[in-house]
């Protein structure tokens, strides 16, 4: 079973787009609402609508910047680990299988999961994306036999 | 939770963000709804405090010809540097605070001001300003301007203002609106 089928990179690919789409409405909306408090600023309501512009500003630029990096650069990042993993060689390993604790992420790319990988003369360490880490979870402590595309898993052996 | 870590990663974003955002947005927002000098009158007040907005309102409702706008701001440290200070109109000050700034005030001798008999500022035999508070009186505008107990207070006007009487005369017809005020 492979995490990632072709078909899937333009599901990847829509996704990348909606949260594109939405760090643009948001954006946009900011700035309308910005501009439309300063234009119904009057003498009385100044010091109000003044707070109310630096607010939206400040809030919906957090919203944008939290969108971008954790829903546009997430989305494109997956799509650019499925495409890799597509198009990269594949291989297999068996062995007893440990998810371990440790996450990192790698600069532009994915958040990962280190695996262990012990085949009795030898203890792989490989990588899995985050997200597949739940598909891996039911072999913890078991011996399976993993699909390998550049050092990352790209999915479980028929026979596990 | 996880949403919080994610916030926390990227905290410096965030933080310079509300900076940047807070003085971007107070700058445009100065620039879409101000006006040119040209078209306002701005009056610096040096009380206790002052309901800038309200005072302000009250002197719109009789803007002179010309003026977009009335400004009032009340005085303060932030307010020392600012260049609206220096090319204001009006300053309601304390007397004691006076006699430093006068080289910027300008003679009120040939200006037309209707000043409703109230007390001048006379240094020199050139008169400069207008009382608008002493000891135990009311004082002008007093709903507006919370003047200091035991301290004199008078109107003076900028050397350099557009709207004296060799300009368009605003200045003085807000100082006389100003000086009708309880």
């Amino acid at each position: 079973m492979y995490f990632y089928r072709p078909e899937d990179l333009d599901r990847l690919k829509k996704k990348e787009k909606q949260a594109r789409a939405w760090v643009w409405a948001v954006g946009g909306l900011t700035l309308l609402l910005c501009v439309l408090f300063c234009c119904l600023t009057t003498t009385a309501n100044a010091n109000r609508m003044e707070i109310a512009t630096l607010i939206t500003s400040c809030v919906g630029g957090w919203i944008v910047i939290y969108r971008r990096l954790f829903g546009v650069q997430e989305a494109r990042h997956e799509r650019e680990h499925a495409h890799y993993l597509l198009s990269a060689e594949k291989s297999t390993a068996r062995g007893k299988l440990t998810v371990t604790k440790d996450r990192l992420r790698i600069r532009d790319s994915i958040r990962i999961r280190i695996l262990l990988l012990e085949d009795g003369k030898k203890t792989l360490r490989l990588k899995v994306n985050e997200t597949k880490v739940r598909a891996l979870r039911p072999y913890d402590g078991k011996t399976v036999t993993l699909i390998l595309a550049g050092g990352y898993v790209a999915g479980i052996g028929g026979d596990a | 939770m996880r949403v919080l870590k994610n916030i926390w990663s990227q905290l410096h974003r965030f933080v310079f963000w509300a900076l940047l955002s807070t003085i971007l947005w107070a700058w445009i927002f100065t620039l879409i709804t101000d006006t040119v000098p040209e078209k306002k009158v701005t009056l610096y007040v040096q009380t206790e405090d002052c309901r800038s907005v309200e005072l302000t309102l009250k002197l719109e409702e009789n803007k002179p010809q010309g003026i977009k706008m009335v400004k009032v701001h009340p005085f303060s440290y932030a307010a020392f540097g600012n260049r609206e200070l220096l090319t204001a109109d009006l300053y309601a000050v304390r007397e004691t605070d006076a006699a430093e700034m006068l080289p910027s005030f300008a003679s009120l001798d040939g200006e037309s001001l209707d000043t409703g008999g109230r007390e001048l500022y006379i240094r020199d035999g050139v008169c400069y300003g207008v009382k608008l508070s002493g000891p135990g009186e009311a004082g002008v505008a007093a709903s507006y301007m919370g003047y200091e107990p035991g301290e004199s207070y008078y109107l003076f006007f900028n050397a350099e203002s557009l709207h004296l009487g060799s300009g368009d005369g605003a200045a003085l017809r807000v100082a006389e609106n100003l000086l009708k005020l309880k």
